[in-house]
């Protein structure tokens, strides 16, 4: 790389008239001035014209459409299935960068995992007062059937999805949200991954990127490890709510990539205690499932008796060690948004550590004075609704509008524990194609890494999912919201 | 007589086959220094290997499946307590006043039985319950409950079939009339209301025997062996027992199964299965003393004779809510 | 392999085989039909939907048997679950649920059959006549068989897709046979029904080149309908699909032959035995029409029983 000296693009290119604004922009220092390691990529990019582009972005398009890589949305009663928009253009993290991030993240699950082993079992951080009981009892997530449960290996938080962000006022990196019931995402990952290698060869072969193809081996190996019956002829399945589900494509995907069986509840059977799937033969045993199903909807006989996704008597088989779960029952009580804010001084207190990467300041709604102050600056504040994700249940205070704000007021006096507030943070900013203008412009991103915990040590995915709000100026990157995503590289080597 | 053997027979039958039936039941009497269960056997026809466990709140629950097809399923379930008597406290606790001073710490121990719950919701139609308890002039934690049991006992009617099990604390309130299961949710709500701790308590009323004048649990609560009641928690004292409906104090008549929030908590059979058939349940509770008068074993163990047929009071077979 | 998986894989076979049998019956008779005169257009274009088995859901949707409500009914129509688009779909539906199954080559060979029949626009077709779009889906089939047969693992799950595919096939070619028979010789008499005719029944089955190879006269009914049930090796004969089946069922269960491992064998076995040793004059002298109508219960009971063996879990 050090050889490529940068440049200037030719004039007319995609990048004229691209503003840095008053956001961290992590490609350019200032308009037309790359950041060092992204100059190979602006001179491959910069050469394109919009024709060349163009093509690029159609052949992206038909690949993702050709395998059918959508995700499934609901309106008007029907299921519509989208392609979640691909950006061309791929965000580059440093070795540096991603150090960082790397150990704040290990840092994180392992605190989590030992969270998790607490609350389900002796609940020492309560009765030292570091978090409210009544915090923890007043959650819907948190699972009382799980109280006392010893689960395989003492893992509760197997795949981690860490939402993080970059302020735009200092380039930090600061965590957003922990996702440890059911992240997805992670096959986009993999399959930017391709579809950018095919769409730019030649910018790919100038860097040296570090691989993420490795991620279903990794997993399977911890699937694995969690029989209990030990062994080689391990069963694992990957437990689906079915075809229209939104990340179906993703379930599927996964249980090709690890070799295992895609089963829906209903191939599956409880007897007496021990978990089979419904084969052609007969019925076989298996040991671990790779769940991702709710765990309201998991077993019909412990939780919803309504679903019908679910296994019923699966608990009992779990509650008995004869089957293990990925991730474990009960653990949206620790991504709970009120959790969360707790969540540097858990740090501290299991590991005696301090927090390698830092939260978004936080408002507890169940704090009567974080409550007044959050009803006094509703304007400027984003509010949350602790167990929602995916961008729901939430309003952007500068965006909002008087009778959004009027409702919300009401919600939060109404169940103040169910909200919590953060400050706006201007995110960071990465160069996306803007179709209006056959240009590319500055765009706000996010990035979720996917963390695999073995139960001694983390293995993290380089790069993760960077999520991008293509709307001018949006700050929501959810898929359900007009958000895409790109490929994340990080550099192997220093840059 | 504090002991007595009882006989719960579940029954589901189908209009059609149904098949993989998983079930869970809460039936096994509790043991604690009040009360012994000296043996329990559960049976299932079909038959099915049960296992037993214990829960969150300590209860007893027997799981089991049946997979192959089937248009019938019964389950037996046969106990043999023994209920000690206990003191309650008469007078005591903390006062009303003393107890707010409280209220953070008991938040902090007793979230679950403070907060509001699918059953006992905090609705502001049962505010006026909890001034008028509040106007006992002893102003005592223990007399506020005590006083809420019985304005609830007196202010509701007990009326079989008034409402059924999912039936929310706005329709007993509004009509006035309920069930067992409904008077303690609401005497729950009262109290939790107020600030005190409170736990649903599901289990079985024994009859008394016809020389003590009258037979009270037909007056009282319709004939029905199974019951509900609730404990209050009264700092100083612990968890006292109150039964608004029977609206006498608790003891040996009272066998207890189970604690929870609420009825949800302590379902006493709930399953699900596969199959488009309807199903029609039926529930059978018989109750015997288990000593005669001079104090002998009335119930010989055999190993599957039928029941033998009580020599004295008459056995309590009826259908039962579920 | 999950009952779930095999199960769709059946269907997918079968619906694929629905979707190119309608398509070429459907572009047979089309031509043919419209050419002919002196009947009612009832009496013409009725019994390409009694060979569909769709007589009763057709007049839901029509009043009138004609060339257009014809080729929309069988080709387009959402309202008829076995029209060649809704195949279709149900094959990606299928197909959908067994990604992690199938070839990567499969799926991407399916999903591109679907994306080109939503293209198509009925309006236009209609039109232009179904030549067109019946070429377009015979092709489709046939490089879906290559793709799968090239691609997939030749496992259960192969087996039981080949079992949907010759289990359809069987029926639809029964029915044809049926259908026609009744309708051109009961009918009209063998004298008034012309050759043109019953090269229709030929081609509508795919049998019309491998008859004049193998009779080179002119073509008999009674030889068309043995070409199309006894023929050993003809591929859309009944006796070449019940052979298939049997080989497939056989594979599955691991059964040596001469013997069954269960009622979908046995009834399979059974039928065979019957295609092997009949004569057609036989078959005649039985009566063909019930000859035709107890082949085609035996493909249901054996759809029934198959299912029952390898699909619905109960138990034991």
């Amino acid at each position: 790389m050090n050889q490529l000296q940068p440049s200037p693009a030719p004039a007319n290119n995609l990048f004229e008239a691209y503003e840095t604004g008053a956001f961290y922009d992590e490609m350019f220092e200032q308009p037309s001035v790359p950041r060092s390691h992204y100059a190979p990529l602006f001179q491959v990019i910069g050469r394109l014209d919009q024709q060349q582009y163009q093509q690029r972005r159609e052949l992206a398009d038909l690949a993702f459409l050709i395998q059918g890589i959508t995700f499934t949305v609901y309106s008007d009663g029907h299921n519509t299935e989208r392609l979640f928009p691909f950006d061309l253009v791929p965000r580059i993290l440093t070795r540096a960068e991603w150090d960082l991030i790397e150990r704040g993240l290990a840092q994180r699950v392992i605190t989590l995992n030992l969270f998790l082993q607490d609350i389900y079992g002796p609940q020492r951080a309560l009765k030292d007062r570091i978090v409210p009981r009544s915090l923890i009892f007043s959650s819907p997530q948190f699972r009382r059937e799980m109280m006392g449960l010893k689960v395989p290996r003492g893992i509760h938080t197997h795949i981690s999805g860490i939402d993080l962000i970059r302020d735009s006022a200092t380039g930090e990196f600061l965590v957003l949200e922990d996702n440890v019931r059911t992240p997805s995402g992670v096959s986009y990952v993999l399959e930017n991954r391709l579809v950018l290698m095919h769409a730019f060869p030649r910018a790919f072969s100038q860097y040296a990127v570090l691989p993420v193809d490795h991620y279903p081996v990794e997993l399977a190996s911890i699937l694995r490890s969690l029989s209990p019956r030990g062994g080689a002829d391990t069963v694992a399945v990957l437990l689906t709510p079915g075809i229209f589900n939104s990340a179906y494509f993703e379930h599927s995907f996964l249980a090709q990539q690890m070799g295992i069986e895609l089963v829906e509840g209903r191939d599956l059977v409880v007897d007496s205690g021990i978990v089979f799937m419904k084969t052609i033969a007969g019925l076989k045993r298996v040991d671990v499932i790779y769940r991702r199903i709710d765990d309201e909807f998991l077993d019909p006989l412990a939780f919803n008796p309504d679903s019908v996704l679910g296994v019923p008597g699966l608990m009992q088989a779990y509650r008995e060690g004869n089957v293990a779960l990925v991730n474990a029952i009960g653990n949206g009580i620790a991504d709970d948004k009120a959790v969360y804010a707790y969540l540097p001084e858990l740090i501290r207190y299991y590991l005696g550590e301090d927090p390698i990467l830092r939260n978004v300041d936080t408002y507890l709604c169940s704090k009567p004075d974080h409550l007044a102050y959050v009803l006094d600056h509703l304007e400027e504040l984003v509010v949350k609704a602790v167990g929602e994700s995916g961008g729901y249940g939430m309003l952007m205070g500068p965006a909002s509008t008087a009778a959004g704000r009027h409702e919300f007021r009401r919600r939060l006096l109404a169940n103040p524990r169910n909200y919590i507030a953060q400050p706006v943070i201007g995110l960071s900013r990465v160069p996306a194609f803007d179709e209006t203008t056959n240009r590319f412009a500055g765009r706000h991103v996010d990035l979720r890494p996917y963390c695999l915990f073995d139960g001694e040590k983390v293995v993290i995915v380089p790069g993760g999912l960077t999520r991008v709000a293509l709307r001018p100026g949006s700050l929501v990157v959810n898929s359900s919201q007009g958000g895409g995503s790109k490929d994340t590289w990080v550099l192997r080597g220093d840059a | 007589m504090n002991r007595y053997k009882i006989h719960h027979v579940t029954e589901f039958t189908y209009d059609g086959t149904v098949s993989e039936s998983f079930n869970e039941v809460r039936l096994r009497p509790l043991d604690d220094d009040r009360q012994s269960c000296l043996r329990f056997r559960l049976l299932t026809r079909p038959l099915a290997p049960v296992a037993a466990r214990t829960d969150y709140y300590g209860n007893w629950v027997h799981q089991f499946n049946v997979l192959a097809g089937h248009r019938h399923l019964r389950v037996d379930a046969e106990s043999v307590v023994m209920v000690q008597p206990v003191e309650l406290p008469a007078a005591g606790g903390v006062s009303l006043t003393q107890l707010d001073a409280m209220k953070d710490d008991l938040e902090d121990e007793f979230y679950e039985y403070l907060a509001p719950t699918r059953y006992v919701p905090h609705l502001e139609a049962a505010r006026k319950l909890v001034q008028d308890a509040e106007r006992e002039p002893a102003g005592s934690t223990l007399a506020f409950a005590q006083t809420a049991s019985s304005l609830v006992h007196t202010r509701f009617r007990y009326e079989k079939g008034a409402t059924h099990v999912h039936s929310s604390m706005e329709d007993s309130l509004s009509s006035g009339a309920g069930v067992c299961q409904d008077f303690a949710h609401l005497l729950l709500a009262v109290v939790r209301m107020r600030g005190l701790p409170g736990r649903y308590v599901s289990g079985y009323l024994m009859p008394r025997k016809a020389s003590e004048g009258g037979n009270s649990m037909e007056e009282v609560i319709g004939g029905q062996a199974s019951h509900a009641w609730m404990e209050v928690h009264v700092p100083e004292l612990g968890w006292v027992p109150l039964d608004p409906t029977f609206g006498r104090p608790v003891g040996i008549q009272h066998v207890r199964i189970a604690y929870g929030r609420d009825y949800g908590d302590v379902t006493p059979v709930r399953g699900v299965y596969k199959g488009h058939a309807g199903q029609h349940l039926s529930v059978d509770v018989l109750v015997l003393p288990a000593l005669n008068e001079e104090g002998h074993e009335l119930l010989v163990e055999t190993a599957a004779g039928p029941v033998e047929p009580p020599p004295e009071s008459v056995p309590q077979q009826q259908q039962q809510q579920q | 392999m999950l009952a779930r998986i095999a199960d769709s894989l059946f269907w997918i076979g079968r619906y694929m085989e629905r979707a190119e049998d309608t398509a070429r019956m459907l572009d047979v008779h089309y031509y043919t039909l419209v050419e002919r005169q002196g009947s009612s257009q009832r009496l013409r274009w009725e019994p390409i939907i009694r060979i569909a088995g769709e007589q009763d859901r057709f007049y839901q949707f029509h009043t009138e048997a004609d060339a257009e409500s014809v080729f929309h009914y069988l080709a387009f129509s959402p309202g008829n679950p076995n029209s060649i688009r809704e195949c279709v779909e149900r094959v990606r539906e299928n197909a959908r649920t067994i990604r992690e199954i199938i070839s990567r080559e499969m799926w991407e060979d399916i999903n591109g059959f679907y994306h080109e029949m939503k293209n198509f626009q009925p309006e236009e077709e209609l039109r232009g006549g179904p030549h067109r779009f019946c070429r377009r889906v015979i092709f489709a089939c046939h490089r879906f068989s290559g793709v799968s047969d090239g691609t997939l693992l030749h496992d259960e799950g192969w087996q039981f897709m080949r079992i949907g595919k010759f289990l359809e096939r069987a029926e639809m070619t029964a029915r044809i046979v049926n259908v026609q028979y009744h309708n051109l010789v009961d009918k009209e008499g063998i004298e008034d029904a012309d050759d043109h005719q019953w090269m229709a029944v030929l081609k509508s089955a795919g049998a019309y080149q491998a008859y004049r190879r193998w009779h080179r006269s002119r073509v008999v009914p009674p030889r068309v309908a043995e070409m199309l049930i006894l023929h050993p090796d003809h591929p859309r004969s009944v006796r070449f699909c019940f052979t298939q089946l049997q080989l497939a069922l056989r594979d599955i269960s691991g059964t040596m032959p001469g013997d069954y491992a269960n009622e979908a064998e046995r009834l399979t076995g059974k039928v065979l035995e019957s295609l092997r040793y009949h004569r057609m004059e036989e078959i005649f002298k039985e009566g063909l029409e019930g000859y035709l109508v107890r082949l085609q219960a035996s493909c249901r009971e054996i759809g029934h029983q198959i299912a029952r063996r390898y699909f619905y879990y109960t138990a034991a």
